[in-house]
Order: structure tokens, then sequence, then C-alpha cells
């Protein structure tokens, strides 16, 4: 994926010394940091979840005093902690390796910022993937709607690339979305692209979304434990 | 006052149905019917603290769905539970705290890991001081003789050793209201007993209260004084083991040893033959007639042994089951 994106944002910039108002190593930064802090924000543990409630095997987690909440966010933080250590190797040998022009950033003014801006999009993530995950009480067929998430979020978070290469007007509507913060935000605010406003109303949306996220999530669970079967137990 | 109490607590499932084929799965997806599975159908009773009670019912009778009521992982459709002045389905943490479901035919032990450190984990969710921790796993380990198979991962354990960890993991933090789900499923017979003794020992020495479900008669006629039968959601008998003979057996067994030859049908009269093998009879009479019965025989035929006996619980069972 990595290599993918890295590769074709070089072809792209060739000959070139600016697309979409990004320098080529403005580019490649961002596809790097990108990349680590999917590691660090999106991938899952919890994605399981729904395969979990359909088996059955909720039951051996709900039947001890434990959150379920609690337990997947721990796993996930397990899983992440490894992910983080394997991506930053990669992105280490990527560097050794192919030694490409890269934009340091210096995110010393908004260093504390970013210290609640990850967490919180970490746990936005985590609260969108486990809504999902909830749709196990209710069907079988969990996969369809995952998927379509996923195509989403490769585009509204900033994976493929930054958004601020859309259209203005397409920008402005994928910013009232969740999605942004997850990825793009975060990374714009490391990269030094954001002022302190808009650091502070990055923060704030984020926030928002968390708890929006948060209560449906309570409201949700609630209401799948009581169409919870049992199964297979 | 009671540990346990259920009140016309009903659970019904809502199913749908598919015809086979992809037509049917067409069909399926445009109209589709449902109709309710009344898994648990009004059933009430009350436990003391203590007891140990024998839950029977033939397959799909709802021992399992009442059992996952009680330990809070299903919500009832209608009606009322409390155990330990506890609603189960409210999940509060100080009620799972004191209670413990283990199910036969499933593990909740890490399958990759030895079942040592699952015991570890349940310590520290369950919160169970160092010391308490400590002397219960010795005497479960002791009782249960799984010394040597601590630090096995559990994917290489036997299905007896395997059920023996389950039960240890589950009993960890001393459950005051134990539910046991065919414990015994799937164990040869030597493994039965050993669980079956532990069982009783367990009860009697941490004045525990169990329901045990079991399709093994031999389970529950050692282990409970006092037996619910449930058959198609409906709670059928609660009461004492020998009660159902009094209420259901009509018959008793006469054994008989006979010293001479004699034609059939002089026995005949006297009850229903069983088996006629001489100089073996067994025969069937009604229980108010047994002492009659057994005297007559004595007086008129050539007996040289004679024994009455109630017919087997299984056989009773089978019948209160096909009754309906």
């Amino acid at each position: 994926m990595l290599l993918t994106s890295y590769f074709l944002w070089q072809a792209v910039f060739h000959g070139r010394t600016e697309i979409f108002g990004y320098s080529q190593n403005q580019m490649l930064s961002y596809i790097m940091l990108v990349a680590v802090l999917q590691s660090a924000v999106l991938a899952s543990r919890s994605i399981d979840l729904a395969g979990v409630i359909n088996s059955g095997e909720l039951s051996n987690i709900i039947i001890r005093p434990i959150s379920n909440l609690w337990y997947w966010l721990s796993r996930d933080a397990a899983d992440k902690a490894l992910n983080l250590i394997f991506s930053v190797v990669e992105i280490f040998l990527l560097v050794i390796l192919l030694r490409p022009p890269l934009a340091w950033p210096d995110f010393s003014h908004s260093a504390i910022s970013l210290l609640l801006i990850l967490p919180l999009a970490t746990l936005l993530y985590y609260f969108i993937n486990y809504l999902f995950g909830l749709t196990g009480f209710w069907t079988n067929e969990v996969w369809a709607p995952r998927f379509l998430l996923m195509v989403v979020m490769q585009f509204l978070a900033g994976l493929m690339f930054p958004l601020d290469v859309l259209p203005q007007r397409i920008q402005d509507l994928a910013m009232w979305t969740p999605f942004p913060y997850l990825v793009y935000f975060p990374a714009q605010v490391i990269l030094g692209k954001t002022g302190n406003i808009g650091i502070i109303n990055g923060l704030a949306a984020t926030a928002v979304w968390t708890i929006i996220f948060g209560i449906l999530v309570e409201i949700v669970w609630r209401r799948g434990l009581k169409a919870y079967g049992a199964e297979g137990r | 006052m009671p540990i346990i109490t259920a009140k016309n607590l009903t659970k019904y499932y809502k199913v749908h149905q598919k015809e086979p084929g992809l037509m049917g799965s067409l069909k399926s997806l445009v109209s589709r019917k449902y109709y309710d599975v009344k898994a648990v159908d009004d059933i009430s009773f009350e436990i003391e603290e203590g007891e140990l009670i024998g839950f029977i019912g033939p397959n799909g009778a709802g021992k399992t769905t009442t059992l996952k009521m009680l330990s809070g992982l299903l919500y009832p459709t209608s009606g009322q539970a409390r155990v330990l002045g506890f609603e189960p389905w409210k999940r509060d943490h100080k009620y799972l705290k004191q209670m413990s479901l283990v199910m036969g035919q499933k593990n909740q032990l890490w399958w990759d890991l030895p079942a040592q450190e699952s015991f570890i984990l349940n310590k520290e969710i369950y919160e169970v001081p160092d010391e308490q921790y400590k002397k219960t796993l010795g005497d479960l380990v002791e009782l249960l003789d799984v010394k040597d198979v601590l630090n096995i991962q559990v994917r290489k354990l036997s299905l007896g050793q395997r059920m023996k960890c389950e039960l240890i993991a589950a009993l960890l933090h001393s459950p005051k209201v134990l539910f046991l789900d065919e414990p015994t499923i799937g164990l040869d017979v030597v493994m039965q007993k050993a669980m079956r003794d532990f069982i009783a020992e367990y009860n009697k020495k941490y004045k525990a209260t169990i329901i045990l479900t079991s399709h093994y008669m031999e389970d529950v006629k050692k282990l409970a004084k006092r037996v619910v039968i449930i058959d198609h959601g409906k709670l059928v008998f609660d009461g004492k083991l020998k009660d159902i003979i009094d209420k259901y057996a009509e018959h008793k067994i006469l054994t008989l040893e006979f010293s001479e030859e004699f034609p059939r049908e002089k026995l005949e009269k006297f009850g229903e033959i069983d088996s006629w093998e001489y100089p073996r009879a067994v025969i069937k009479v009604p229980r108010q007639l047994a002492s009659k019965r057994a005297a007559e025989l004595l007086e008129t035929l050539p007996v040289a042994d004679i024994n009455i006996e109630e017919p087997p619980i299984e056989a009773i069972i089978r019948r209160v089951f096909s009754r309906k």
C-alpha cells in the first residue's frame, strides 16, 4: 500500500515541482505520515466484534464482570502497539533505501495539542468501528456495510491523498463528516498546515463527533443486548 | 429467602423460514414469514441457598435458554427473575462476580495459552485476592487432579482434562451460584464419575447453589434431590426425584425365580410379562396391587425368590416426555 502510493505520487510529480499546492517532498512526507498515523489510529482488532457477536462467542465476554467496550479497546491498544512498531520500522527502511526528499515537519508548536488530537481521533475511529461491529446483533451480513465504510474512509479520511487537493466545495462538505478528523486533520497539524484557530476548530469537531458516536454506541449496545440470542452456546 | 426466583419467565425466539434453493432465497428476501418459537414458556420456580437442582428435559426443551436468562446472557420476552437479589440481565458486575456459568460444549479458556494463564486472567477480572486465589486454586487442582496439565496449551489437552480446567476457571472466584450446562457431556464413564463427585463435594463445601442440566440421568440421580423437568418450554414437574416415581410410575416391577416349570398362561393373569425365561420372569403389576399380587404369586406358583422394584427412573421420565 505504502509503496504503491509512494511510487504513484513520484510518477505524478515526474518533471513537475508543484501539484495542487504540494511540492513533491511535501506530498511524499504526507504519504509517509499517513502510513504511520493509520497504524496508530485505524488498525484494529475490534473488527472481529461482529463475528464474535454472530457466533455467540460474545457470551464469554458478557458473562464476566468486564465491559465489552473496554475489552476491545484494550485489545486494539495491544494490537496498535505492535502495528506502530512495524510501520515505524517499515518507514525507516524505506527512508534508508529510497532516500526520498522529505520535508521534516517541525511540530513543536502543536505538540501539546497533538497529545489531545491523536487519542481523540483513535477513540473516534474506535467508536465508529465498534458501531459497525454492533450490527452483528441484527444481521449476519456485516461485511457489506463495512466495505462501504472502508471505501468512504479511503477517500474522506485522506488516506490516498490530502483532502485539500480537492475542490473547495467538496473539501468543505467533507469536513462536516467525521472522517477527515481520523487521519487527515492530525496529519495536517503535524505538517504545520493548520493555524492555531484551525487546530482548535478541528479539535472541537473531533471531540463533538467522538461524543456523538460514543452516545450512539451506548444506545445501540443496549438495544443489541436485548436482541442478542446467545446462539450456539 | 430464596436465592433464585423465576416468575412467569418466558422467552420467544423470532425465526424465519426459508424454502430450500435459490428461489427460496429470493422469496425470503421479498416476503419473510416470521414465527415465534416458544423456547421457554411461562416458567416459575424458587430455589433456596445451597440447593442442588437437576434440570432435565429433552433436547430443545428450553433448559439452556433458562440458564442463559438466569445468568444474564439473554433478556426474557416477559416475566421476571431474581438471583441473589439482582435482575440477571442487567448484568450488574456485583452479580456477575458471584456467579458462574459452565457450558460443557463451549470453552472460555484461551485456546492457545496454558490453562494457568487463563486462570490468572480470571483472577484479575474477578479481583480475587492473592491469598484466596492460591488457596482456591490449590484446592481445586487437588480435587480434580490436574496438577500436571496446568502449563500445557489448552488445545493440546484431552476433552476431560479441558473440562476440568474449564471448571476450575469458572470456580476460582468462589461463585455463590453456579449454573452447569451438560458438564459431563462427551466424557467417559470414569471422568463422569470424577466430575459428579467433584460437583457434590463443591456443593457441600462451599454451600453453593447449583443448577445442573444433563442428559445423563445418572448425574441427576446421584447429585440432585430436587428436579425440575421442562418440556417444550413448559414446566412439567418440580419436586423431589422420589416424587416423580410416586406420581408417574403406574407399575412396579416384580422379578421372580421359580423352582419348577409351568405354562406361561398361569403367570399372565398376575400382570404384564416383560420377560419369561425359565427360571426367571419379570412382570409389571399396577402399583397399588403390587404387594397383594406378590402374596398371591407366592401362594399359587412355585416361587423360589421374589423381588419388588420401582421401574428405572429413565423409563419414567421417558414416559413423562412422551405423554403429550
